[in-house]
């Protein structure tokens, strides 16, 4: 809609009345030219000036002439849009909310090209007195705005204005009158129980409503308020909670318990109901209404483990007393408390020490696969035993005197093994078989990880590598000889016999010394048996060799040092 | 206060046809224009500048307006007529090789082109002169392109004080041939349409000026 190109101009005659021969001129000028209107004894003249000369400067005065002289006025100089007094908003109309018995909506529509701020101002009808609308509350470029603090079931008129918003121009005129009137009052705020003392205690969450007021007339109870301040609010605020307690008449003084608003008295405690790797699920009882001192807004939840920054849950409703924490740490102590605030403060309730669990699900699973894991290698050792990879052998150094460790080697009497596990230290010497041998001697673990050390509480899937398995399907295949062992001579000549690192169980051909004599003059790469060789009276000793011999599977034996062939085992100078 | 009233146009009190108070307007504002003597009341080259933006945006809106209002009322074939080129009026482009000289060049080519607004408003008000809203509508570009040009000598003034500004042509319509009514309805709307395109490239060119003013005011 377009700017009229009219303007209208208005002036006081003056202390003097003027005569009938005095006449006004009414100037507008607007660059290049000036547009006149003349009149007699007038005090308002109109110029037309073919276009509303929009974004240009626009002087205006007025020149009085009678017969004794003439006089000009003080010139207007402004841009034009200073000159201009907008039309009434349009379609202003008044509706009535169902359930909304103390507010009415105004709507409107924007007529104007420019933008525009408005006015707003209502009335009962009837009455003459009209309440204004503060301007900061429709500063905005708006088309509707509710009014409050009604009575219900009145009617009420309404009329509305506008300016340029930049405040620049005149008023519109009022707009002409709307009319609506407020829906009945809801039941549910009233009470008609007059044996009752109701104490009613208001609370507006986070709406910060202002002057919050109650009465009670004609056995109905009133509450009104008004809306936060600052315009702001008016664009965010979009409902009211409204709140309130009974007390039996017998806790009256429940009242002076609330004098004033206080933060609460407590907070609450906290438990878990249920707790799980990664989850808590919490629970805490309800402060009684005498500690809380006002209506509860919201619990907060804080929880930490350990040295790591405290978190929080906050602004959980206030009607439940529960929740559930996830995204934890598994198996971590976790101290948590729950905060309970209201609008003046807020207490934080005792600490409670919780503890999430293991992952249970993947040990439970774990034993699962040893358990099988191992049944699956007895039956694999029974029905497809293990044959030694000669080339998994090493020669190596031996000396009684220097506690050498050597890895994964384990001993074991044949036939006294019912499958226990050899992981045990006192099962480090056994008596060997005198069939076998040709003196008592002591076997002891040589260097047998397994024996030496505790039993090892871990599951391998290496069968080579878990000496405990090693160790439980291992024979005895190598004893230690000492001269003079209790005073004890051998009466023959102490078999020869090489030792390896292997952990290999021996071979079957072990069993027969002739073949084993013949294999050990043939060095293969595979596991040797550890060979006994003694020497009476021998006072130097030579460091062990390990002799390469045919390997046997499970029984060890002892043989002679072929003819030539380096001795390949010290003996001990000291009893063993 | 004294003041002074050149090219008054005297109303009545009563009211007057709107068509003849704009076409009187219009003849004085040309007049006045033809002098040279218009003043630039507004002394802020950035209120200018400010002002002289909206105004060009302003004038080009209601040009597309009013083309949209010409093409209604020409009858049948009215988009045909929108879309035929004449070379009897001048063009819209700019030359110039700074915001400056395009600004220059932007308002001698307004000055060239609002009489031929004058003249489509003369041949559309002898062809009908009961269309209303049309005749009144040109008259109001006349008088806002007047006003655009003001506008843009006051910027002139400001940017290029040792700079006259160029006498605007002397009655350019006056060299048009005779022209038919089928004529005169395509020369109607390309007068428009080069109303329109120049507007638009006005209003850029003084964007680009925003930096240039000196004064804080």
């Amino acid at each position: 809609k377009r700017v009229s190109p009219n303007l209208t101009c208005h002036w006081d005659p003056g202390e003097h009345a003027p005569d009938s021969n005095t006449s006004y001129i009414l100037y507008a000028h607007v660059e290049p030219y000036s547009v006149v209107s003349y009149k007699k004894l007038a005090n308002n003249l109109t110029v037309d000036l073919g276009s509303f000369p929009i974004y240009m400067e626009t002087k205006v005065w007025v020149e009085v002439k009678n017969e004794l002289g003439s006089v000009n006025s003080t010139e207007l100089l402004a841009h034009a849009e200073c000159f201009v007094k907008p039309n009434p908003p349009s379609n202003v109309m008044l509706i009535p909310e169902a359930n909304f018995s103390m507010s009415l909506i105004v709507n409107w529509t924007h007529s104007f090209y420019l933008k525009l701020k408005y006015n707003i101002r209502y009335c009962q009808a009837g009455s003459s007195v009209w309440n204004e609308v503060p301007q900061s509350a429709t500063e905005s470029y708006i088309e509707s705005f509710r009014l409050q603090f009604l009575q219900p079931y009145t009617d009420y008129v309404v009329q509305m204005r506008c300016i340029n918003q930049k405040g620049i121009g005149y008023w519109s005129d009022w707009s002409p009158n709307a009319t609506a009137r407020t829906p009945e009052a809801s039941k549910s705020l009233l009470t008609n129980h007059p044996d009752l003392i109701m104490w009613f205690y208001l609370s507006v969450l986070r709406a910060g409503a202002e002057q919050v007021r109650w009465s009670v007339r004609d056995g109905q109870l009133w509450v009104d308020w008004l809306p936060p301040s600052g315009s702001k609010w008016l664009l965010r605020v979009f409902e009211y909670v409204l709140e309130w307690v009974s007390v039996p008449e017998g806790k009256r003084d429940c009242r002076k318990s609330w004098p004033k608003k206080k933060s609460p008295l407590r907070g609450p405690s906290v438990e878990a109901t249920e707790t799980q790797k990664t989850v808590f699920h919490l629970k805490w009882e309800e402060i009684p209404v005498t500690s809380q001192r006002g209506f509860l807004t919201n619990y907060t939840i804080f929880y930490k483990t350990g040295d790591n920054e405290q978190c929080k849950r906050n602004w959980l409703s206030p009607t439940k007393c529960y929740f559930t924490l996830t995204e934890l740490a598994s198996a971590s102590r976790y101290v948590v408390c729950v905060m309970a605030s209201n609008m003046e403060g807020s207490v934080n309730g005792s600490e409670s020490i919780l503890y999430t669990k293991y992952g249970m699900y993947f040990v439970k699973c774990n034993t699962t696969q040893l358990y099988l894991h191992l049944a699956f290698s007895v039956i694999k050792n029974h029905f497809w035993p293990h044959i030694p990879n000669p080339s998994h052998s090493t020669i190596a150094n031996w000396s009684p005197d220097c506690p050498t460790r050597l890895p994964d080697l384990s001993i074991m009497e044949v036939g006294m093994f019912d499958g226990k596990s050899l992981c045990e230290e006192d099962k480090t010497v056994l008596p060997l078989k005198k069939d076998k041998y040709f003196s008592e001697e002591h076997s002891s673990g040589i260097g047998g990880s397994s024996c030496m050390s505790s039993p090892r509480q871990s599951v391998s899937d290496n069968d080579e590598g878990d000496s405990c398995q090693t160790t439980a399907s291992t024979m005895q295949y190598s004893s230690v000889v000492a001269s003079g062992y209790k005073g004890q001579t051998p009466s023959l000549q102490a078999p020869v016999f090489a030792r390896s690192e292997s952990t290999q169980p021996l071979l079957e051909s072990e069993e027969h010394p002739e073949h084993l004599l013949e294999g050990s003059r043939h060095w293969t790469s595979g596991q040797g048996i550890e060979q006994q060789q003694m020497q009476e009276g021998k006072s130097s000793y030579n460091s062990l060799n390990f002799c390469p011999v045919a390997k046997k599977k499970y029984t060890p034996t002892l043989t002679e040092d072929p003819p030539g062939l380096t001795p390949c085992y010290m003996p001990q100078q000291s009893g063993h | 206060m004294n003041g002074h009233a050149r090219n008054m146009l005297w109303q009545a009190h009563r009211t007057q046809p709107t068509a003849m108070v704009l076409l009187t307007l219009i003849l004085l504002a040309m007049n006045e224009f033809g002098n040279g003597t218009a003043q630039c009341i507004e002394k802020s080259c950035s209120k200018n500048l400010h002002k002289g933006i909206k105004l060009s945006k302003f004038v080009k809106r209601a040009t597309a307006e009013l083309i949209k209002t010409y093409q209604a009322a020409q009858g049948n074939f009215a988009e045909q007529f929108c879309t035929m080129s004449m070379d009897s009026m001048p063009s819209s482009t700019l030359w110039g090789s700074s915001p400056a000289e395009r600004l220059q060049s932007a308002y001698i080519r307004l000055t060239e082109l609002l009489p031929h607004v004058t003249m489509v408003l003369q041949q559309q008000s002898d062809l009908n002169p009961y269309l209303g809203s049309l005749l009144s509508d040109l008259a109001r570009l006349v008088i806002h392109g007047r006003h655009l040009a003001l506008r843009l000598s006051c910027i002139l003034q400001k940017l290029q004080p040792n700079v006259a500004l160029p006498e605007p042509a002397v009655g350019p319509t006056a060299l048009l041939p005779p022209q038919n009514i089928f004529q005169q309805k395509v020369y109607g709307c390309a007068v428009l349409t080069r109303v329109q395109k120049l507007t638009l490239l006005t209003a850029r060119e003084l964007k680009s000026l925003r930096g240039q003013c000196t004064d804080k005011t």
